[in-house]
């Protein structure tokens, strides 16, 4: 058997999915726009963070083509950055978890007995909790008070410090389909060749069942970026997420609410950013879960 | 079943006391303690005061002593003040909980009996023009920002439309319908924030159901499909969802908190982040205790209905 061709058959069963190779694309586009972003603001003369009170909430124009928010700024050319923080956040963050879920849903399903009770009541205690406020009291935590001052201030630590306590709380769904789909694994002749030949426990999981689990770990890691960008968003507009002047979807909604009357296009195109990234993922994520599951359809 | 249950509220009472030590610890962290507080409102303040006051307060002394003592204190019931509130930390959580249960339980409702028919539909029709519309209204349903979702139902039905207030909550003594019309918004934020995850969770549990044999001999012996759907499969298939629903309390909770938020609904999810915004750490951390200890409760509860369901889960046994 070659390792080819259970992947070229998931790549066929895959390309039947219009509503997946669609997300695909949109996420392309997405990509492509985040990382285009200075060029966007050089090429319409427009700075993503000057603040102009002069030219507050204008409408869309030649020059502003997606117009102005409540300080001034070019919407659009920030809606391009914020698809950078959303992107980075959401990337990092799903594989900073997938990897904790991984190590943890591994260990689980290999050890078996009463290791895999422990790490999985460990596991539902985590999922059962109640993420959004123990986020907030993670992202209320003043960084002056842990780090030393010029790690605190800057911007990386605050995008790294998100991605943190996302990570921190977003492993749990990755754990729970790891350690299911390594608990087909392990009884399998190939693992029990491996262990009769002597290999070590640490060996066996990660040279031999990991690699069988990829198909799973991609689909989990797909469908946690949607999740991750949408908790990155909601802590970013409560104003513990990401800060000002640094753009992102959530952030740009935080005074949404006050100008919906005089302005709702500023309450409108972040939320549809961030809804159609995460629907991108998710449908995408369930695209490749049929794919790789010779059971589907 | 009463060992069982008696090992299940041990492990609660052990996930509750390593958050209070752990929200203790990160609180502490947060800016502008009582001291800090006290410094920027009179300048005059020096640092030898300053010093002579955290010795005062206990401040000074190591963080799991000073645990301890709120620990001992909190479990005799001194929950201490809220800042904000200028009440009993008691008090303030009352009322909010009241708030929270009167958002939360029409949302919970209303969310779960259109779940049911859904997604019997989409598993008794899998693979069907149906079965897809429902899946698509589904992953509509779990990509929504609630935030952004609550934002919008106030653009269309209070700004356009007029129709519903913006947020709030009605005044004391006001006739029923006026609460209502306070209610509609934020519950149906909420609703429609939880509905598409749950029609997964129950498609998902019925076509597992549907899948078994004791589906096929109740075909066989002739039971109306309508019966063997409704009764034979959903029974079977609910053990699963009332599970999932109480794993899921904690994720209804946040999806409250941010609906809380956005439409000024005076409940805990609100109250809880108020607190940790305004610097009312007394509030915050019992408040996020109270709501980490109902939500493991339902848990519990969600795991003795589960024993209910399926009788083939009997004493002892772990699900």
């Amino acid at each position: 058997m070659t390792a080819g061709a259970p992947l070229a058959l998931a790549l066929r069963r895959f390309g039947r999915q219009r509503l997946a190779v669609g997300a695909l694309i949109v996420l392309a586009v997405l990509i492509l726009l985040a990382a285009a972003a200075p060029l966007v603001e050089a090429a319409l003369g427009v700075d993503a963070t000057a603040v102009d009170l002069s030219a507050r909430m204008r409408p869309p124009s030649a020059e502003h083509w997606l117009g102005t928010d409540e300080l001034g700024r070019d919407v659009l050319v920030r809606l391009l950055y914020g698809a950078r923080v959303s992107l980075f956040v959401g990337l990092t963050a799903a594989v900073a978890a997938t990897v904790i879920g991984t190590v943890v849903g591994l260990t689980s399903g290999y050890l078996g007995g009463r290791a895999d009770a422990v790490l999985m009541r460990f596991t539902d205690s985590v999922l059962a909790l109640p993420a959004l406020p123990l986020l907030i009291v993670l992202a209320a935590v003043d960084l002056d008070k842990v780090l030393p001052a010029p790690l605190a201030g800057s911007e990386l630590t605050g995008l790294l410090r998100i991605v943190l306590i996302v990570a921190l709380l977003g492993w749990t769904t990755v754990a729970r389909l790891v350690r299911s789909a390594s608990l087909a694994l392990v009884r399998q002749d190939f693992v029990l060749a491996a262990a009769g030949a002597g290999a070590g426990a640490l060996g066996i999981m990660f040279r031999h069942v990991l690699p069988n689990l990829l198909s799973p770990i991609v689909v989990a890691v797909t469908l946690s970026i949607g999740q991750v960008i949408l908790l990155e968003s909601v802590l970013s507009f409560l104003g513990l997420g990401i800060q000002p002047p640094m753009a992102s979807w959530g952030n740009m909604l935080t005074n949404a609410q006050e100008i919906v009357w005089e302005a709702p296009r500023l309450a409108v195109l972040p939320g549809l950013f961030i809804f159609v990234t995460v629907i991108a993922f998710n449908v995408l994520g369930d695209g490749l879960q049929d794919a790789f599951d010779p059971r589907a359809e | 079943m009463t060992r069982f249950l008696l090992a299940r509220l041990a492990q609660s009472v052990v996930v509750l006391l390593v958050i209070s030590y752990l929200s203790y610890v990160l609180m502490g962290l947060m800016p502008g303690d009582p001291i800090d507080l006290l410094v920027g409102a009179d300048p005059a303040v020096s640092a030898a005061d300053v010093e002579r006051l955290r010795a005062l307060q206990g401040l000074d002394r190591p963080i799991h002593e000073r645990y301890w003592s709120w620990l001992t204190a909190a479990l005799g019931g001194e929950l201490g003040h809220s800042r904000l509130y200028s009440t009993p930390v008691l008090d303030a959580v009352g009322a909010a909980l009241a708030n929270t249960a009167l958002l939360l339980l029409p949302a919970l409702a209303v969310s779960v009996a259109i779940a049911l028919p859904l997604g019997v539909l989409a598993a008794y029709r899998a693979g069907t023009a149906v079965d897809r519309l429902v899946n698509v209204l589904a992953f509509v349903g779990i990509s929504l920002p609630q935030f952004w979702l609550g934002l919008l139902l106030i653009l269309v039905f209070a700004v356009v439309l007029g129709w519903l207030p913006a947020g709030g909550i009605a005044r004391e003594g006001a006739p029923a319908a006026e609460h209502v019309r306070y209610l509609v918004l934020p519950a149906a934020t909420l609703m429609l924030g939880t509905v598409g995850g749950y029609v997964r969770y129950v498609r998902a549990a019925m076509i597992e159901a549907l899948r078994q044999d004791y589906i096929r001999s109740a075909r066989a012996r002739g039971a109306r499909p309508a019966r063997v759907i409704w009764v034979h499969a959903l029974r079977n298939a609910l053990t699963p969802f009332v599970t999932i629903l109480g794993l899921d309390l904690g994720l209804l909770f946040s999806g409250a908190l941010v609906t809380e938020t956005v439409f000024a609904w005076p409940g805990m999810g609100r109250l809880i982040f108020e607190a940790v915004i305004g610097n009312d750490y007394n509030l915050a951390l019992v408040a996020l205790l109270i709501a980490t200890g109902l939500i493991l409760l339902g848990n519990l509860l969600a795991d003795l209905c589960h024993g209910w369901l399926d009788p083939r889960i009997r004493a002892g046994a772990a699900p």
